[in-house]
């Protein structure tokens, strides 16, 4: 029990820079300048000295407008990207469940890991869901085929297993079993995200990112799969990054939240103090814009 | 069980030129466990803000909100650390909001159920019982049990929000208006639901009107003024 209050990730001023950059990059950006273009080498900080902690068991929001850098920070934690600078660190005892690959050293930075361990680590602990899903899917490869990928990368080896775990979950995200053999180019958008899901659940993950998972999706549509995200979390109490400029999938699926503003962090709290007692004055113009 | 000391809270509100609206200022009192506080007080004098802060869903301005957690010892609300917040909300204080926090698509029966599963780790059909049985204490009728509480009319929504956030039994419990939209039948059932939480060791501060039925079971009243 104790182990809960114990972070799983802890990031300290993860920073990701686009362009050569200069000296003085995070000086001259941030909310206060009203940009994340430094003024002197035109580098553009996507994120900057981003620092917080993510709890097991819990569902954390990243909110902002668009290009605040919401999807840069996860698609660093998930190694998609190379980091400028920061530290990440990753605590075994709470993910000691998980044993398929060797873990780093919690006081290892894994920014400092290779890029084979670095895969390897989101193989076997990390999953992500993104806006696009072809991003995150081979379209023309059958919904089956690309979890059984995802499975393979985990170290599953055994191609029955591989099926019946791939019907599993497309079970559980609620695709019809008949249409596991079916690429996801045939689907709609909201399968799409459905098929996304269900491989990003496919290793166990100890950490889920989703990234703007039900943008563009029509409302009911969208309605369906928050209730699908919501359903799992209860169930597996999943360890979720949410990230999305709107503010309701944040209330409905968060306890605590982070605003981002023009690459920064300008605020962060409980998701209900933040929706009611906003403080930096960009928090509260965005909570009174909403509908 | 509480202990208020010299609570104070500012808003700023940025867009109209950093506007400072004091909402209350040097709030002091004391509850013991078991007792049922009332806060009364002129429409927007604080009452909900007090409430707020106490649940965090406010950040206080200044002051001191000592409670006695079973499982963190004496802690200062307003400023512990997130998760014990979290930990507390989920295992021992409750709130009643004036306003029912509807989830979509989710029915009546679930809605309350919820907290049964999630606090005290009953199975669904053990908690749909319970919370059918709630339900019909509160004289909802069956037949909206499995309905969307997001048609239902203002007073059967804040009915379910009360037995939402009764049914679990909290150690502590903050009432914002919980009667505030009822008729008097049902303001008699939800004081009788009160009044048994209450003798089954629940701590309550709820806000109410020198005219409420609530009267019958409040021990002491925190009445805000001007002047705090
Ligand atoms: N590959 C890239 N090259 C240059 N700039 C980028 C690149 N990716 C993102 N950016 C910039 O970084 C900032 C943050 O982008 P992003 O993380 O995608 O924001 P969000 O997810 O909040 O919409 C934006 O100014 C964006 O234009
Ligand atoms: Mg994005
Ligand atoms: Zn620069």
């Amino acid at each position: 029990m104790m182990q809960q209050w114990q972070p799983v990730l802890t990031i300290k001023d993860l920073t990701k820079i686009y362009g050569g950059g200069c000296p003085r990059c995070l000086e001259v950006t941030g909310p206060e300048f009203e940009t994340n273009i430094c003024c002197h080498c035109g580098a553009v900080v996507a994120c900057g000295q981003v620092s917080f902690e993510l709890y097991p068991a819990e569902v954390l929001g990243i909110v902002g407008e668009s290009g605040s850098g919401k999807s840069t920070v996860v698609r660093l934690l998930y190694f998609d990207y190379d980091s400028s600078g920061g530290e990440i660190y990753f605590h075994n005892a709470a993910v000691s469940a998980n044993p398929q690959v060797k873990l780093p050293q919690t006081d290892e930075n894994l920014l400092t890991l290779n890029s084979f361990q670095k895969r390897q680590l989101r193989h076997a602990c990390l999953g992500m869901v993104y806006q696009n899903p072809h991003l995150g899917l081979r379209m023309a490869v059958s919904s089956g085929g690309n979890i059984a990928e995802r499975l393979i990368m985990a170290g599953c080896r055994h191609i029955g297993q591989m099926r019946g775990r791939s019907a599993d979950l497309l079970a559980k995200t609620e695709i019809p079993v008949q249409r596991l053999d079916e690429p996801p180019r045939n689907f709609s958008g909201g399968m799409r995200q459905r098929v996304q899901i269900a491989k990003a659940l496919s290793n166990n993950p100890v950490i889920l990112f989703l990234d703007e998972v039900t943008t563009g999706l029509d409302l009911s549509v969208q309605a369906r799969v928050l209730d699908l995200i919501r359903q799992l979390q209860s169930e597996f109490h999943l360890t979720v990054i949410v990230v999305s400029h709107d503010l309701g999938v944040i209330r409905l699926l968060t306890s605590r939240t982070m605003v981002m503003k023009c690459g920064r962090v300008v605020e962060s709290g409980l998701t209900d103090q933040i929706l009611e007692d906003p403080q930096h004055p960009y928090t509260q113009l965005l909570v009174s814009s909403q509908l | 069980m509480l202990e208020i000391e010299q609570l104070s809270k500012t808003f700023h509100i940025h867009s109209l030129g950093r506007k400072r609206i004091q909402a209350l200022e040097d709030v002091s009192f004391q509850v013991a466990a078991g007792e049922f506080w009332g806060v009364a007080g002129p429409s927007g004098i604080g009452k909900s803000t007090l409430l707020k802060c106490i649940y965090r869903t406010y950040l206080s301005s200044g002051g001191r909100i000592w409670y006695d957690s079973r499982r963190w010892g004496r802690i200062d609300l307003a400023r512990a650390a997130h998760q014990v917040i979290l930990e507390v909300r989920q295992t021992e204080i409750g709130y009643v909001s004036q306003f029912l926090q509807v989830l979509p698509r989710v029915t009546a029966l679930d809605l309350v159920a919820e907290p049964l599963l999630l606090k005290n780790g009953l199975s669904t059909g053990e908690a749909r019982k319970i919370a059918a049985g709630f339900l019909e204490r509160l004289q909802i009728p069956s037949n909206l049990f499995e309905a969307y509480p997001v048609t239902f009319s203002g007073g059967e929504q804040q009915r379910l929000n009360l037995a939402r956030a009764v049914i679990w039994k909290p150690r502590l419990l903050l009432l914002d208006e919980p009667t505030a939209s009822l008729d008097p039948q049902s303001i008699a059932i939800v004081v009788d639901i009160l009044k048994q939480l209450k003798e089954q060791g629940t701590t309550l501060i709820g806000i109410s009107h020198h005219d409420d039925l609530m009267q019958a079971i409040i021990d002491r009243v925190y009445a805000l003024s001007q002047e705090n």
